[in-house]
């Protein structure tokens, strides 16, 4: 039957996981009221859309490095990059942490729904887990090569994300083909 | 002597959560914990007077009430879930699923052994049975907790302790019941203390969190109820997609 190891393994994880609940809801006791409505609003404001897509774009592109290399000044050089740098890996959090909330108002919107789907859920926790996988792979790359030579070298890492948006797209197309049932029913 | 102390000392802290229990109304709350307490509460004192008075029966008369006890705390686990989630049908769904997974998979797994060996279970002793439900029931602790801190379910402080307790009792019962088999091993003195005195600090959990009632928390309604969970759903993929967006276009400037 379980193996000796098996069920060893099994219990000492039960017991890592029972600190990590019993921790997890000491924590969220005081930030429990964040779940409520008010962060609803908080996180639509907060959004990445903060940052306009302009400002993304300017902020990767290999211009501005390009027009300060120009100048020949290396002092200058590295402030540049040092400052652009730091800019593209707090958007890069910014943009894990709008994920996460988004993730957290699903949640906490599914956890009342009695019609809750099992394969869609796995669905959007795949997707969800991807994005941050993805952000992880953005933040690890812009640390170690700088934002403007990321381009030629995330390149795979974009044929990876736009396979994860192919199949959001499905995925929502799905949604909506039975949308109208559901608001027969509103 | 050291054995005997923690014996009475848990059944008199077994007596005290009994009494608290019917005192604080507890009882008609999470009654088949406190059937479980019961239970348990009659087995301690079975035990000790079969172990006084006709020591020649105390072997059959413990793996007997210790396979009933296994049992009964199935039942407890099924209490954590039903007032756990009885205001969240959706992680409540989820429960459910994953349970019956659990299930399946101890099903299949003992079906496959069967046949790849027929005579296990005639081979297999009570102990490597109690150890074989152990497991399973912490399988399902496991899949339970693992969901509450996923989609984040607050507990009031009665059934975090009960929760809390049980999980950690069933799990020290896998590790006892795991180095224990042999008898001469030399762990097998040091468990014969460890785990009654771990049930005592297990007891004292209980005491702890069951001294009054604390209802559970109410989930936020201020959540938008006359939606579908298509429509939910949707939202969310479409948010996540607008990420993906932004992501995309930073890695292709």
């Amino acid at each position: 039957m379980i193996g000796v190891w098996g069920a060893l393994a099994g219990a000492l994880v039960l017991l890592l996981v029972l600190l990590a609940w019993v921790r997890a809801e000491a924590s969220s006791k005081d930030s429990r009221s964040d779940w409520g409505a008010a962060d609803q609003e908080q996180s639509e404001g907060e959004s990445v859309e903060a940052c306009s897509p302009e400002i993304v774009s300017q902020l990767f592109s290999a211009a501005d490095s390009k027009f300060i290399s120009g100048l020949e000044s290396p002092g200058l050089e590295n402030l540049f990059r040092r400052e652009r740098t730091a800019v593209a890996l707090h958007w890069v959090q910014e943009t894990s942490a709008f994920i996460s909330k988004v993730m957290r108002r699903h949640l906490e919107a599914s956890r009342l729904r009695a019609d809750l789907e099992i394969a869609t859920e796995a669905r959007i926790f795949l997707q969800y887990a991807r994005l941050k996988l993805y952000c992880g792979i953005l933040f690890v790359l812009i640390g170690l090569l700088g934002p403007q030579r990321l381009a030629g070298t995330a390149l795979h890492a974009e044929r990876f994300i736009q396979r994860v948006g192919e199949g959001l797209v499905e995925f929502q197309s799905a949604a909506q083909l039975r949308e109208p049932e559901g608001s027969e029913s509103l | 002597m050291l054995g005997q102390t923690i014996w009475w000392s848990c059944i008199a802290l077994e007596t005290f959560l009994l009494v608290r229990g019917f005192a604080g109304r507890l009882w008609a709350r999470y009654p088949v914990f406190y059937a479980y307490i019961s239970f348990v509460w009659l087995q301690s004192l079975l035990r000790f007077s079969i172990f006084h008075l006709r020591p020649q029966q105390y072997k059959p008369v413990y793996w007997i009430t210790e396979g009933l006890g296994v049992l009964a705390g199935c039942a407890v686990v099924f209490e954590i879930y039903r007032v756990g989630l009885a205001a969240y049908p959706g992680t409540a769904r989820m429960a459910r699923n994953l349970l019956g997974f659990v299930s399946v998979l101890a099903l299949t797994k003992a079906l496959v052994d069967t046949w790849n060996d027929p005579q296990w279970w005639l081979i297999a002793t009570t102990m490597d049975l109690e150890r074989l439900l152990r497991t399973v029931q912490s399988f399902a602790i496991l899949a339970l907790v693992v969901l509450f801190l996923f989609y984040a379910i607050p507990f009031g402080r009665n059934l975090r302790g009960i929760l809390l307790g049980y999980g950690v009792f069933v799990g020290l019962s896998v590790i006892q019941l795991t180095f224990v088999t042999d008898s001469s091993s030399r762990f097998h003195n040091f468990w014969s203390y460890a785990s009654p005195g771990s049930y005592f600090i297990v007891l004292g959990v209980w005491m702890v969190h069951l001294w009054s009632y604390v209802p559970n928390p109410e989930p936020k309604t201020a959540v938008r109820l006359e939606e579908q969970y298509q429509r939910v759903a949707a939202a969310t993929a479409q948010r996540l997609r607008e990420a993906r967006g932004y992501l995309a276009k930073a890695v292709r400037s």
